[in-house]
């Protein structure tokens, strides 16, 4: 049906120039009966064109009117299309809102002024689709150009907010309800009249492309990616010249402009990671308190306790949560923790075997709470949006886990009616943190300080008291140390996977 | 003269791609010395092993890009330490900035364009002085520091709104990425001893290969000639499609891969891309024109020589067979489309019901080509029934696929000498191999019009359009009925490779290309006279010193 009326039109003297063509459409139309028809067409596509043809015939001439001025201008200077594109939009749009004054049709208007008002150059080629087709040789092209028209005229920038998603012809569905019965009757006449095979597709070939690589523009960052991918799917600067670009990075541009930019998508709320902490990972972590608590029973040694503690706690640091695995002091802190133990168990004030067997015990707790903290850091990283929140959430688990370990620790020593032992365990814990999350430097530099602070003071003040010496020299860096905790381990980079 | 080969994913390493090339380069001009420097890809290149390299190599650098840092030994004291860290914070963020293309001032057009690649070459340059002074950069890169700076920069006012809601998640992708990608500014490549000995970088391809090559120019003042034969920068942003990657990592990527391909455009001597669609893309990056120079890739045309012979003393009696053969050769992925070319075999044998047509593919190395294959074999054999000439006959299908090296074609040459006419029905192809080898073996051709399809066959073969099975077929059976307008035309295309397309070509061309951009970039270089008091070549050649350019070159 409307390719009817157009042929006709582009049929006459002039009509297949680009000018002739916007002229006809906006200007000749008021007077030229076939014009008229045209741009009642143009209308009836309009989203409220439910009114029927009457009542769409005298707006529509009244748009050809006003936008008359630049219509002419955009035929004769390319610059000047995306003004008169846009014009027509504001007309247009103008036009349907005040004949139904609905707020569902301003509402439409504002819409296909928005987009076509932000993007600047791009809207040239957008908001009147191909305004420039009128010169295609083809006789294919009189129709298909029509429709254009007809679509760019239904609501001048329509295309561009409908385009990605119907892109087959946006006009076509819309017309079926607002159309008369008329127009169609002479349509089919007209069709068998001039022989021209009826169009197919959309009248906008960049409107094809957008369709047929929709999935690849869809997630696109920007021109250069969507010019590789053209280029991987075998779009040559041939295809580019036939949509009338200079290249694949023209046709690029336009595509990324006319892509509606749909927001980011929603983090996927992911599978959280298992914590991953079974039965096995338990046991080996139990057995440095077995062997422990087999040496008390049996009376070992100092010495023997602490080797074999040592070689007891060795697989489950080497596999499980509490493991080191990069750094290049990363075996600095074991050192000084063996250094530790070894004076607390075999120094001047000796700890006893059950406090030394509880402070293996605490491994478990110890490990469960490192596992723990890791996989939920892990799992703020995702819906963190800046490194500041995610430091935020991360801190309090942070301080979660301490108090945990403390709660089990003092309970454990409290149990055996001593409080010896409280700050070496608590020192222990955050320097493995530490070092587990990639600052090597400061635990090992927070050991040596206590083993050094415990060495002096027991040489110094050999009167003191051992539970206070101890207190003192670990609890002092355990403090500090806690304190560069809860500066390092909320970064992000202590977390990456 | 002392030519440094920057390589990254290819040679030494077998499974590396252009290796083969390089290998020709440094076998046909033995009068140069030649080191390579290599920046590993993947685990798979490494896996393949390496090439015997030829004596004129003398030593070998590898580095790997992906993996764990190497463990850098902790040095200095807290001062360096600091130092170390505020150098670091300080260009890093300019880089940072220039990637997330910050506005640095008000104002836009092509100054800010210029600013945004001054700045990224600034802060490249300055990580790599950091480096040089305080020992490699890993463990900053993949920091908090790193991070912060690039959050900054990301949340910097006038960035696209696209980066300016980058999550966490991803900074520490983009971190670790660009930790993969900034590795050379930490190698110990730039001493007398390594890329400052030598007289010329030549990078055999674009991207990371170039930075060593960038460092060499400004620590060491050696000139830098990049070869592409494949855009860098489009194979990048592809792999970041395909891998996953989210769109803010892709951005922020993909402008680091074009602005150090654009930088590496400004500082070369001269550029040698392979084809014009390469220099489309180069030039699109920023590279000036007066500088490149396109140097197709030489391939081997001793290979085809007896298949071209034969062709020619076939053309001096050119006749129609009884059963006329196409043969497509290649290897069978989605983007050579086998589809159309089966769907316009079935149009050409209902004009000419004895044709028959050969697949000739090479031997399938991965899933995919294999699946494709497979598939295509299904379809060929939904299109065509297998024929017989009478009822007692055992019969066979007019469409059959052989591998190359069986006994149908134990050689490429044979596959396609056995082709009255060769198609090339591909629906996207970079420089086609293929085609240089039916050209090659004198063999009329069919081609798609597709990549550098059009620059190859330069109308010594018919073109269509791509994804036209009919327009295919009609061109085909346009040479199938006229032997000599097609003998004609083979033989045109056999002279066209044998004049453009061979190694001596390829070689002849960067043997000029050395001496040439020697001669404009000496490396300023004390003392002039060797220990026995003889001048030290290329140290002053006369060019340099000449107010005018003697030659066109640059």
């Amino acid at each position: 049906m409307r390719p009817s009326h157009v042929d006709e039109s582009l049929l006459l003297p002039g009509g297949g120039a680009p000018a002739g063509f916007s002229e006809e459409g906006d200007d000749a139309g008021p007077e030229d009966s076939e014009g008229g028809g045209f741009a009642r067409d143009g209308l009836g596509i309009a989203p409220d064109a439910g009114e029927g043809g009457k009542g769409v015939g005298l707006p529509g001439q009244r748009r050809g009117g006003a936008s008359g001025t630049p219509g002419t201008e955009g035929g004769a200077s390319p610059e000047g299309r995306g003004e008169v594109s846009r014009e027509k939009g504001v007309a247009a749009g103008e036009a349907e809102s005040a004949r139904t004054g609905g707020g569902r049709e301003e509402e439409e208007g504002g819409r296909r002024l928005s987009p076509e008002g932000g993007d600047g150059a791009s809207g040239a080629g957008a908001g009147s689709p191909r305004t420039d087709g009128g010169g295609e040789p083809e006789g294919v092209r009189g129709p298909s150009w029509a429709d254009g028209h007809g679509a760019s005229g239904a609501g001048a920038g329509s295309p561009r907010t409908r385009a990605g998603r119907e892109p087959q012809g946006s006009a076509e569905p819309r017309s079926e309800g607002g159309r008369g019965g008329a127009g169609s009757t002479a349509a089919g006449g007209a069709a068998a009249r001039t022989g021209l095979p009826r169009r197919r597709g959309p009248a906008d070939p960049v409107l094809g492309v957008l369709h047929r690589h929709h999935d690849m523009l869809a997630g696109a960052v920007d021109m250069w990616e969507v010019a590789a991918g053209l280029e991987a799917r075998g779009v040559t600067d041939a295809d580019a010249r036939r949509l009338r670009h200079r290249d694949v990075f023209g046709l690029a541009e336009e595509l990324v402009a006319r892509t509606p930019r749909n927001g980011r998508p929603a983090p996927a709320a992911g599978a959280r990671e298992p914590l991953g902490f079974g039965v096995r990972d338990a046991a080996l972590h139990l057995m440095p308190a077995l062997a422990l608590a087999l040496a008390a029973a049996l009376g070992l040694p100092g010495p023997a306790a602490v080797g074999l503690l040592v070689a007891a706690a060795w697989p489950a640091l080497r596999r499980g949560p509490l493991r080191v695995t990069e750094g290049a002091l990363r075996h600095l802190p074991a050192l000084g923790t063996v250094a530790l133990l070894a004076l607390a168990r075999c120094g001047p004030h000796p700890v006893g075997a059950w406090t030394l067997a509880a402070l293996a015990l605490t491994l478990l707790p110890a490990a469960w709470l490192a596992r723990w903290f890791a996989c939920s850091a892990r799992a703020q990283l995702a819906p963190s949006h800046s490194l500041a929140d995610f430091a935020d959430a991360v801190r309090p688990r942070l301080l979660a886990v301490l108090a945990g370990y403390a709660a089990v620790l003092l309970g454990l020593l409290a149990a055996l009616g001593t409080f010896r032992g409280s700050a070496l365990g608590a020192l222990l814990l955050v320097a493995r943190l530490l070092a587990v999350h990639g600052a090597a430097r400061p635990a090992a530099a927070a050991l040596a300080a206590a083993l050094a602070a415990q060495a002096v003071l027991l040489v110094l003040l050999p009167a003191v008291p051992a539970g206070t010496t101890e207190a003192a020299a670990c609890g002092t860096p355990a403090l500090a140390l806690t304190v560069a905790a809860l500066r390092l381990l909320p970064r992000a980079a202590a977390h990456r996977t | 003269m002392r030519i440094a080969l920057l390589t990254e994913g290819g040679y030494p390493y077998a499974r590396g791609e252009g290796g083969a090339w390089c290998e020709r380069l440094v076998r046909a001009l033995p009068q140069h010395a030649y080191d390579v420097y290599a920046l590993s890809r993947s685990p798979r290149t490494e896996a393949g092993g390496r090439v015997e390299v030829p004596p004129q190599v003398g030593q070998v650098r590898t580095e790997r890009l992906w993996g764990e840092p190497p463990a850098r030994p902790a040095t200095g004291g807290r001062a360096d330490r600091r130092a170390r860290r505020a150098a670091f914070g300080w260009h890093f963020g300019d880089l940072a900035a220039a990637l997330a293309g910050a506005p640095q001032r008000a104002g836009a057009g092509p100054t800010a364009a210029r600013g945004r690649a001054d700045r990224f070459a600034a802060g490249l340059y300055g990580l790599a002085e950091t480096a040089a002074e305080f020992g490699g950069l890993p463990d900053l890169l993949r920091g908090e520091d790193a991070l912060t700076a690039l959050e900054a920069a990301c949340r910097a006012p006038g960035v696209r709104p696209l980066l300016q809601d980058i999550t966490v998640t991803e900074l520490l992708a983009v971190a670790a990425l660009l930790e993969h990608q900034l590795r050379p500014l930490s190698l110990p490549w730039y001493g007398p001893d390594a890329l400052g000995s030598a007289d010329v970088c030549h990078a055999v391809s674009g991207g990371p290969a170039t930075l060593p090559g960038l460092l060499a120019k400004r620590f060491c003042g050696t000139p830098l000639i990049v070869t592409e034969y494949t855009v860098r920068v489009r194979e990048a942003l592809l792999a970041h499609r395909a891998a996953g990657l989210t769109p803010a990592v892709r951005a922020l990527l993909g402008d680091y891969h074009r602005l150090l391909a654009g930088e590496s455009y400004r500082q070369a001597a001269l550029i040698t891309p392979g084809s014009t669609h390469v220099r489309r893309w180069q030039e699109r990056c920023g590279a000036p024109a007066e500088r490149l120079r396109t140097v197709y890739p030489g391939m081997d045309a001793a290979r085809f020589a007896r298949a071209g012979e034969e062709a020619e003393a076939e053309a001096a009696a050119p006749a129609a067979h009884a059963d006329p053969t196409v043969a497509w050769v290649g290897r069978a992925e989605p983007a050579k489309d086998l589809i159309a070319l089966l769907h316009a075999f079935r149009t050409i044998r209902a004009e000419e019901p004895q044709a028959r047509l050969r697949v000739f593919y090479a031997p399938a190395t991965d899933e995919r080509s294999a699946a494709y294959l497979g598939h295509c074999r299904t379809l060929a054999a939904q299109l065509f029934p297998d024929e017989a000439a009478h009822p007692h006959a055992v019969g066979e299908n007019p469409v059959t696929f052989e591998e190359i090296g069986s006994p149908g074609a134990p050689e490429a040459a044979d596959a396609y000498a056995a082709g009255d006419v060769v198609l090339l029905s591909s629906s996207a192809e970079g420089f086609p191999l293929s085609l240089v080898e039916a050209m090659f073996c004198g063999r009329p051709t069919v081609s798609t019009d597709v990549g550098a399809v059009r620059e190859v066959i330069g109308g010594t073969g018919l073109i269509v359009p791509p994804r036209n099975p009919r327009a295919l077929a009609d061109a085909t059976l346009q040479l199938l009925r006229g032997p000599e307008r097609a003998a004609r035309l083979g033989a045109a295309a056999r002279e066209r490779a044998l004049a453009l397309f061979t190694v001596s070509t390829c070689t002849r061309a960067f043997r000029d290309a050395y001496l040439s951009v020697v001669a404009h970039h000496p490396v300023p270089r004390e003392p002039l006279h060797d220990a026995s008091g003889a001048p030290r070549p290329f140290t002053t050649p006369a060019e340099s010193l000449a107010p005018t350019t003697l030659t066109p070159c640059h």
